[in-house]
């Protein structure tokens, strides 16, 4: 069997016009990317998904200029992100400005109610933080990401991630109400 | 993956549950190929546009510089045309006639033979120098310098001057030689005579003052002197002024005829008087004096042709200009090269595009050919 492409090698088989490799690229990471986008926006799935469809088209833009000095994985984030912080809405956004559809994440101990009033909350004090401590937390927390990959994404260096990540966690704490907490 | 002093578990499930996405992916990678397909043909449009316009206005401005080349070849004289600097106050205008191959036309101003004006002419016969078209003017107007005087007579009185540039190689041999073409006889002289210059760059020129019955057989003794590079001729009607002149004398004779009766009459008169009547007849007999000058000048220029000779050598350098005629000659010179240029330009530019029509096409062909076959080839993959 063979091994399957790597990211670098399905987006020079695009460049050079196949164009099945840019939707394997595609499958294995536009899921995580609207994922992102959708946590960066507050929760708005219709900005999320135009984020991550221009970050496609950047990437069928500008594919050719990829000098592979980070990783296909770390430049598409970076784009996406990029793309979100050009979309992003300014911290204290109301709560009702959040896509209400946005499901919860329901724990095995919760009601649904319980944990969509909880997610609630975490994405309305999320929302209140600063840009930079939001990114910064979200992509710590994104199941596809390290503490390295951020801080590659994020551009910084992992100490100021680091640094960031434990204000924005101190200042959540603050934000959330009490039922949320264990 | 979290290096740090966790927090809660609730905080961190939901922290990662906000950056997970519920439900199938939407393929947005095949909206973002559409997207970009129309961004390329919408540009290949606006550029395709964009290279229509400027073909367009390419194509517009090469028939604007080749109707100003047109205008500007056809008309003005250079001062290449006047063929040296020499004294503009001698020289008339000469016009290049086109298609003629680069013969001078003499153009004469207001030279009246038998009654009738002459206008500019603009068309001679093809010949190598100005001598056939002097001949040339001759024929057509009737002007035959011999003939000049009885033809006009004493009703018209003109002041004729000419112009002749020759070019030899031995320059001071041409020069006593036109000198020795007065003849006193006909009380012609040398006005002005200067021979400038060292071997073998000499310049001469010299003003010669002809009867004007002999005046053709002037010039056409001094064409054959050497090359004539230019020749004009011009005439000056000042029949009017002599008529006034006359009048004005007249006048003033008569007026001396009366006070010197009055003089003769008055012998008796008061001292004062006398004194008085002495003074205007002073006057009158001066103002005639200045009258009787004018008339004598205006019959002697006349009477005698101006011929301005200039000659130099085959090597010699033009003569040097003022710097004034120099600049707005050199301007005139640089403007006409510059037009001939863009015009001659244009004209390649014309015989490669009508005449290569045909490969022009097949290119294109081959150019759409090519890229259809790479897009259906895209597609296809």
């Amino acid at each position: 069997m063979s091994q399957p492409k790597t990211d670098e090698q399905l987006l020079h088989d695009f460049l050079a016009g196949e164009r099945a490799a840019l939707g394997e690229l595609a499958r294995r990471y536009e899921t995580a990317l609207l994922g992102l986008a959708t946590g960066l926006l507050s929760g708005r799935r219709d900005l999320a998904s135009d984020a991550v469809q221009e970050t496609w088209v950047r990437v069928i833009r500008f594919g050719k200029n990829f000098m592979a000095r980070s990783s296909l994985k770390t430049w598409l984030y970076r784009i996406a992100v990029n793309q979100c912080r050009s979309l992003t809405m300014p911290p204290g956004v109301p709560a009702s400005k959040v896509d209400p559809e946005t499901p919860a994440t329901v724990t095995s101990v919760d009601t649904p109610a319980v944990a969509a009033d909880r997610n609630h909350a975490v994405r309305r004090a999320v929302a209140q933080l600063d840009a930079d401590k939001r990114f910064a937390v979200l992509l710590c927390y994104h199941a596809n990401m390290t503490h390295a990959e951020a801080a590659e994404v994020l551009e910084l260096p992992l100490g100021t991630l680091k640094s960031r990540l434990h204000a924005a966690l101190t200042e959540l704490r603050t934000l959330l109400p009490a039922e949320a907490k264990p | 993956m979290n290096e740090m002093a966790t927090p809660t578990f609730d905080l961190e499930n939901e922290l990662r549950g906000l950056t997970t996405w519920h439900g199938p992916a939407p393929d947005l990678w095949k909206a973002a190929l559409a997207a970009d397909r129309w961004r390329n043909a919408g540009r290949a449009g606006t550029r395709w546009h964009r290279v229509a316009l400027w073909a367009i206005g390419g194509i517009a401005a090469m028939l604007a510089i080749g109707v100003i080349g047109v205008w500007t070849l056809s008309g003005r004289p250079t001062r290449s045309d006047y063929g040296g600097p020499f004294a503009a106050g001698y020289r008339g205008e000469v016009e290049r006639h086109h298609g003629a191959g680069g013969d001078f036309v003499v153009r004469a101003e207001r030279i009246m033979t038998l009654g009738a004006p002459l206008a500019a002419i603009q068309e001679v016969p093809p010949a190598s120098s100005g001598r056939a078209s002097f001949d040339y003017l001759e024929q057509e107007t009737g002007f035959v310098a011999d003939q000049a005087g009885e033809a006009e007579g004493a009703d018209r009185q003109v002041v004729r001057k000419a112009t002749i540039e020759l070019v030899t190689k031995d320059v001071r041999a041409a020069f006593l030689k036109a000198a020795h073409l007065i003849s006193a006889a006909q009380d012609e002289f040398v006005q002005e005579s200067s021979l400038t210059g060292t071997e073998p760059h000499l310049q001469g020129s010299l003003v010669l003052r002809v009867a004007v019955p002999r005046l053709s057989e002037v010039l056409n003794e001094l064409r054959q002197l050497g090359t004539v590079q230019a020749e004009t001729s011009s005439g000056e009607d000042v029949t009017t002024q002599v008529v006034d002149l006359e009048a004005r004398l007249r006048n003033e004779q008569r007026v001396e005829a009366e006070l010197l009766q009055l003089l003769d009459k008055r012998q008796d008169a008061p001292l004062k008087e006398i004194i008085e009547l002495h003074s205007q007849l002073s006057q009158v007999r001066q103002t005639i004096e200045q009258y009787v000058a004018q008339r004598e000048r205006l019959s002697r220029l006349v009477s005698l042709a101006t011929v301005l000779v200039l000659i130099r050598s085959d090597d010699a350098p033009p003569p040097r200009m003022g710097l004034s005629s120099y600049f707005s000659g050199a301007l005139a010179d640089a403007w006409y090269a510059a037009v001939r240029l863009l015009v001659d330009t244009l004209a390649v530019l014309v015989r490669l595009l009508l005449g290569g029509a045909i490969w022009w096409l097949i290119l294109l062909a081959i150019v759409l050919a090519v890229r259809a076959h790479l897009r259906h080839r895209r597609r296809s993959v």
